[in-house]
């Protein structure tokens, strides 16, 4: 007898017995988890139990001088213990074994389902209701299949086991597998009902799920759509700060390869094209915009500055600066080196020499002044 | 006396919790979805519609789910 031919009672039945059979597995597939959780905690009571029975070895035999060396040994364990118990208790904690409804609570649900959105659908193990036609914000989306499936329970904590398909789509321009801003190749992104959606799937409250899925769809985020209802019938939103802008105003930054709004790009003063200000620096030297490509290090200073602010590798100011300290001294006007006398005495405090070079110095000066400085050194 | 509490808000958790006789469902809402609005929820007991001014009973189920539910856009781990 097909599943089609069989009176809804029955089937409700059968649909029922299908998702207990399921959480019973996935109850099963949890404990093999918490096994698997408490593995380490295992390994360092091997650990433990195997030291235990080397120290009374020990202690038997008397041998004394291998006991510090243990009692490090025993200090790391007991820390390796401390952090392995507390993890352990953390995931008891966290672990409830999982509740599975009555039949007559699951037939409850199908019945309240019929409810809420007239009827619901069962075939080749997809439970399935449908939505009325979804509007949101003037853009009609269409009615929406909510398909669960009813055979894959058990991989709840693996993987998504429900799909939601577009009846009558209409899906955003230029993206044929969007037809909702929270629906992207039938799988719905939960967004704030993920936690509450995975509660009602694991407790088996199939009512609640689709009620909640149809919240959700029933509900616009327009923080975080895969697609803006305002750009649904074309247009584009701006990468960097999200703004919508028609196909003739945007600017495609071929850098990073995505759309922006006319605020959000600049054009590099070196090559003359338009990037994306997130791809566009400022040159150090001479303050213009440049692209990455238009950018180049300087072999002595390190930094990235415009190519026109680079000659043979190395900047104008590393330039400067080089060409400045390959410039030979030239002596001042009076034939001494510069430098040669700083501030108001010369070289050993003595006085500045006479503007005259031929006048020779006062010889008693001389030797007095030679005479403290040699004293000093 | 005790009724099941299933609050599809939030962590979606289903717990008994006590409620004094006479209790409304306007009043159990407002005690147990503080600064919420009623409007905003699809409020159900024993899975059937309620008004507001329905007296609970013992072993009462009351489920509340909240009727706009912020989706978002799936993001690469």
């Amino acid at each position: 007898m097909s599943e089609r031919s069989l009176t809804t009672r029955k089937l409700a039945w059968r649909v029922a017995g299908r998702i207990r059979e399921q959480l019973h597995k996935l109850r099963f597939n949890r404990l093999l988890n918490v096994r698997h959780d408490y593995r380490d905690l295992s390994s360092h009571l091997d650990r433990w139990r195997k030291a235990t029975r080397h120290t009374q070895l020990v202690i038997r035999k008397r041998w004394l001088g291998v006991l510090p060396a243990i009692r490090r040994s025993l200090d790391y364990l007991f820390i390796d213990l401390q952090r392995e118990l507390t993890a352990a208790r953390r995931i008891t904690e966290q672990w409830e074994p999982l509740t599975i409804p009555a039949f007559r609570d699951l037939i409850a649900d199908l019945e309240q389902i019929k409810d809420e959105f007239g009827g619901w659908q069962f075939r080749d193990n997809v439970l399935s209701v449908t939505t009325e036609p979804i509007t949101l914000e003037s853009v009609y989306l269409g009615s929406f299949a909510i398909k669960l499936q009813i055979n894959h329970f058990d991989s709840l904590d693996r993987q998504r086991i429900y799909e939601v398909e577009a009846l009558d789509p209409n899906p955003a321009e230029g993206h044929s597998n969007t037809t909702h801003p929270h629906v992207r190749d039938d799988e719905l992104c939960e967004g704030d009902a993920s936690v509450p959606i995975k509660s009602a799937l694991e407790q088996g409250r199939v009512a609640d799920f689709f009620l909640l899925v149809k919240s959700v769809l029933t509900t616009y985020n327009a923080g975080s759509p895969y697609v803006a209802l305002d750009l649904w019938a074309g247009g584009v939103s701006c990468y960097h700060c999200g703004t919508s802008v028609s196909d003739d105003d945007r600017t495609y930054c071929e850098h990073c390869d995505h759309d922006v709004c006319n605020d959000c790009c600049g054009k590099c003063e070196a090559c003359d094209s338009y990037y994306c200000t997130e791809c566009l620096s400022t040159c150090p030297r001479c303050d213009c915009a440049m692209c990455k490509d238009c950018r180049r290090s300087c072999e002595q200073c390190g930094e990235a500055v415009c190519v026109d602010c680079l000659e043979n590798d190395v900047c104008t100011q590393c330039q400067k600066e080089q060409d400045e300290a390959d410039e030979p001294d030239e002596p001042d006007d009076d034939g001494r080196e510069e430098g040669e006398h700083e501030g108001e005495g010369g070289p050993l405090g003595l006085p500045p020499a006479d503007d005259d070079a031929n006048t020779p110095p006062d010889p008693a000066i001389l030797a007095i002044c030679l005479g403290e400085a040699a004293g000093v050194s | 006396m005790r009724i099941l509490f299933l609050n599809n808000d939030g962590a979606g958790f289903a717990d008994h919790v006590e409620v004094a006789d006479g209790m409304t469902v306007e009043k159990f809402f407002a005690q147990h979805m503080q600064g919420r609005k009623a409007e905003d929820y699809l409020i159900r007991v024993n899975r059937q519609p309620a008004s507001r001014d329905q007296v609970l009973q013992p072993g009462d189920r009351v489920s509340i789910t909240p009727t706009k539910v912020e989706g978002a856009q799936l993001r690469a781990a």
